[in-house]
């Protein structure tokens, strides 16, 4: 690199600073608009629960298939040959487990009917926890 | 001053906010944990099998979770509060500084009650997310996953009851103290 050409370098860049930095400020001046915490934490969890929802859905459904499948190859299995390592026990833990899967809204409200004799209050849809005196 | 007010209600809605995600996410995983456990109890050897009833333990405390408002007040009643928690739509809360301003002429007892009555939502859903964590702690202690004693998840329980009621504690001590008539 030339002289001149570094020169012509260091005045373009001189330039081009402030102007950046005043456009910069500019396109910032939009993004760091006081938003309140609680409607930025609304919106992440919103996400995060949908999120979770689907991610719970899939693991409950893909699961649960898993396991019903596994519990009726294991006793084919066992049938098959008893000295393999399928355990009678393991199978029908498989078919009731992965059964309880397939069905865990039952679950939820099962056991949530148990603990405190009413349905699940927190139910994956946006709510708000409220404290009255 | 006001600014600090508002802001100490934002972090009161955002963590209102925070506990039904938080109860909803902890809730479905120890649901799910706790099934899976009573699986793996059966299918290999030393899964949760060593552990006792640590998934029955984990489908209580995920039932726990999800009806977490009801324990709440299951244990403000057993500590004699009368703050009531529920779960519902939402609503903003509002700093007005003319309730100060009056209560200010009305003594300290009355100046500290509006005081706390304005971080009353932070105080409590504070208070709340202890509750969660101590419950939490105590189930990673069954798992063996931390080292915590379960006094101590005790008393951090009853302390997030007591800091949920801290607008209520507040005057009452400073009346017990004898430090206002």
């Amino acid at each position: 690199m030339t002289q001149t050409s570094r020169t012509h370098l260091k005045r373009s860049l001189l330039v081009a600073t402030p102007a950046l930095s005043a456009l910069s400020s500019l396109a910032l001046a939009s993004a760091a608009h006081a938003q309140a915490i609680d409607d930025i934490t609304r919106d992440a969890t919103q996400k995060g629960m949908n999120a979770f929802g689907m991610a719970l859905n899939a693991f409950c459904f893909i699961g649960g298939g898993l396991l019903l499948a596994m519990a009726i190859f294991g006793w084919w299995q066992h049938q098959r040959n008893p000295n393999a390592g399928s355990k009678p026990g393991m199978i029908i833990a498989g078919f009731i487990c992965g059964g309880v899967l397939l069905a865990f809204p039952f679950l939820a409200k099962t056991a949530s009917f148990t603990m405190f004799g009413t349905a699940p209050s927190v139910t994956g849809e946006q709510q708000q926890m409220k404290f009255d005196k | 001053m006001e600014g600090l007010f508002d802001f100490a209600q934002d972090l009161g809605a955002a963590l209102s906010w925070l506990l039904p995600f938080l109860c909803y996410v902890g809730g479905g995983c120890f649901l799910l944990s706790g099934v899976m456990g009573i699986f793996q109890r059966s299918s290999i050897s030393n899964g949760l099998l060593s552990k006792g009833v640590v998934p029955e333990m984990m489908i209580l405390v995920g039932a726990t979770f999800l009806s977490f408002p009801e324990f709440l007040n299951m244990g403000n009643r057993t500590l004699g509060f009368e703050g009531n928690a529920s779960i519902g739509a939402s609503s903003k809360v509002s700093f007005s500084s003319d309730a100060l301003l009056t209560a200010a002429q009305g003594g300290p007892l009355a100046a500290l009650t509006a005081i706390l009555n304005v971080f009353h939502v932070y105080f409590a859903a504070y208070g709340a997310l202890i509750v969660y964590f101590a419950i939490v702690r105590q189930m990673g202690r069954a798992k063996g996953a931390n080292n915590s004693s379960s006094g101590l998840n005790m008393v951090m329980g009853i302390a997030g009851f007591l800091v949920m009621n801290a607008d209520v504690l507040g005057p009452a001590l400073l009346k017990e103290l004898k430090l206002v008539q």
